[in-house]
């Protein structure tokens, strides 16, 4: 990974090129419209620095296009590079599939479960403390999966180091805009 | 008959030479004969004609035999094994023996050229026994001359798929480890196991607060935790951005000294720098009022960098404030 000034110097400009692009626009709008437009260009920002590398970012992408509303707005934060995420939208009939195949799995599992645990039931108190772990695991684990981006198609290890490069890239984000927003206020109470 | 004889004769001169080339030639020769003694009727004198037009015509030079080619193509074109020789062009396949058998890479004809010129050598070598021998030849020698080319596109191709994470985990046993699907299963399991303990470890590493904690299912919530609060600063600080600029734009000016300090915050971070650095900063932003920027846009950036460790679900707002306050305080002193 890149050190964290290059990448937050790359964040700055994407997302103020975007931010410009959506302040050309529109020139009057609420302060929601504002807030959703600032996160969004921020957030796509972030994920355009890290593309072509990770999946978080494009599920983010292709997510944030995905939205009729927002849509119109992710590509003018994205501007030219509308054409890389092309390849994310037609990713999309793909990962549907996958959703609906690991329905069917989760179903066929749920139904030979049910037929496991009358056996179970006698199994030593070991065995249960395990079980329950592993179920308080596998729990986090699908909040974590909802979480990050893209999370629901990715296995354990993918999940993790996503997740190292989400919370990374979550903390550059939060610093820029930390102290633009800090800088902002200072100049706004002078 | 009598017409099919000068025909057959000159087939036979043409497999004579290709046999010549393959490098099998008494045994080519011999099945040669029985092969016409078997068709024509045992005509035995032109067979032994044929075979001293053989001796006569073995010390001839390369290029003779495309020439030869010539005048036996539009004049016999009823056989169908000199129509099919004669289909290519004769000056090249010559060329192109000379240089497989000599075994020699010739740079200087281009490759596609080559590939056309054996394909159509294949054509021609459908099925005669010597052809096909002179074209196991001709791929020798072509193989030489393109054998590093492809083995570079192996190379690339390799690269891409070293590049291209694997969709499945390979495991090999070793020596004295069972092979059966369920053991193998086992290590499989266990490779995992290591591989997201071992990331676990880095988020340890990231995630404030997540050193102490031991089992999966803690640090899972830690991390949890950790991204919500992050993600919800985002959240906030964007709702807080969008209050405080009625207009999207930013001062670009703003935003390009701002990009030039970030390596500076990295210095900020110490705190005893930090003391030094500020009533400098302060007198700046004191100076120049309109330029705001510099001094109050890294104090707090610096001061996130101290405490970052510490605070990790703060509310941002009063803790901004908190340690504006501080800052102006400690200006002031000095």
């Amino acid at each position: 990974m890149r050190p964290h000034s290059s990448l937050k110097q790359e964040f700055v400009k994407k997302w103020m090129a975007g931010l410009q692009r959506c302040s050309f626009s529109n020139k009057n709008m609420s302060i929601l419209e504002r807030k959703k437009a600032i996160k969004l260009s921020a957030d796509v920002a972030m994920a355009s620095v890290r593309n072509s590398t990770t999946c978080w970012s494009r599920a983010l992408i292709s997510s944030a296009s995905k939205d009729g509303s927002d849509n119109h707005l992710v590509e003018q934060i994205l501007g030219p590079e509308t054409e890389s995420n092309r390849p994310a939208m037609a990713n999309k009939a793909q990962t549907r599939r996958a959703s609906v195949c690991k329905k069917i799995v989760k179903r066929s599992r749920r139904i030979r479960r049910r037929g496991r645990r009358k056996c179970v039931a006698a199994a030593p108190a070991k065995a249960l403390t395990s079980t329950i772990a592993k179920h308080l695991v596998r729990k986090r684990t699908q909040v974590l999966k909802s979480l990050i981006p893209g999370g629901e198609f990715m296995n354990e290890i993918c999940l993790i180091e996503e997740t190292l490069d989400y919370i990374t890239s979550l903390r550059i984000q939060v610093d820029v805009m930390r102290s633009l927003a800090a800088g902002a206020s200072v100049r706004a109470s002078e | 008959m009598n017409r099919a004889l000068p025909e057959m004769l000159q087939w036979q001169q043409q497999q004579s030479y290709f046999s010549e080339l393959s490098g099998v030639f008494p045994s080519q020769t011999s099945h040669l004969l029985a092969f016409d003694g078997g068709f024509m009727s045992g005509d035995s004198v032109v067979t032994r004609e044929v075979k001293p037009h053989i001796g006569l015509e073995t010390p001839s030079p390369w290029p003779e035999l495309g020439f030869e080619f010539e005048p036996c193509g539009p004049s016999y074109t009823v056989n169908y094994a000199i129509s099919r020789t004669s289909s290519c062009p004769p000056a090249v396949p010559a060329a192109e023996l000379v240089s497989g058998k000599m075994g020699s890479a010739v740079g200087s004809e281009s490759f596609k050229k080559r590939k056309a010129d054996k394909l159509q050598n294949s054509k021609a070598a459908v099925e005669d026994d010597s052809t096909k021998k002179i074209k196991v030849y001709e791929e020798e020698g072509e193989s030489k001359i393109t054998g590093p080319s492809t083995s570079k596109h192996k190379k690339e191709n390799s690269k891409v798929s070293d590049v291209r994470k694997p969709d499945y985990i390979h495991v090999r046993a070793r020596r004295g480890q069972a092979t059966d699907s369920h053991s193998l299963a086992e290590r499989v399991r266990i490779y995992i196991r290591e591989k997201i303990s071992e990331r676990m470890k880095y988020l340890q590493d990231l995630v404030p607060g997540c050193n102490k904690i031991t089992g999966k299912a803690g640090m899972l919530d830690e991390i949890i935790n950790y991204v919500q609060s992050l993600q919800r600063q985002v959240e906030f600080l964007s709702m807080k951005l969008a209050a405080v600029n009625p207009r999207l734009d930013f001062n670009i000016d703003n935003i390009f000294t701002k990009v030039e300090e970030f390596p500076s915050v990295q210095a900020v971070a110490n705190p005893i720098h930090y003391l030094h650095f500020n009533p400098v900063q302060e007198l700046v932003s004191e100076t120049a009022l309109r330029r705001t920027i510099s001094a109050p846009v890294t104090i707090p950036d610096g001061s996130f960098l101290d405490s970052s460790c510490f605070t990790q679900i703060q509310p941002s707002a009063t803790w901004d404030g908190v340690e504006l306050q501080n800052l102006y305080n400690i200006g002031r002193f000095h």
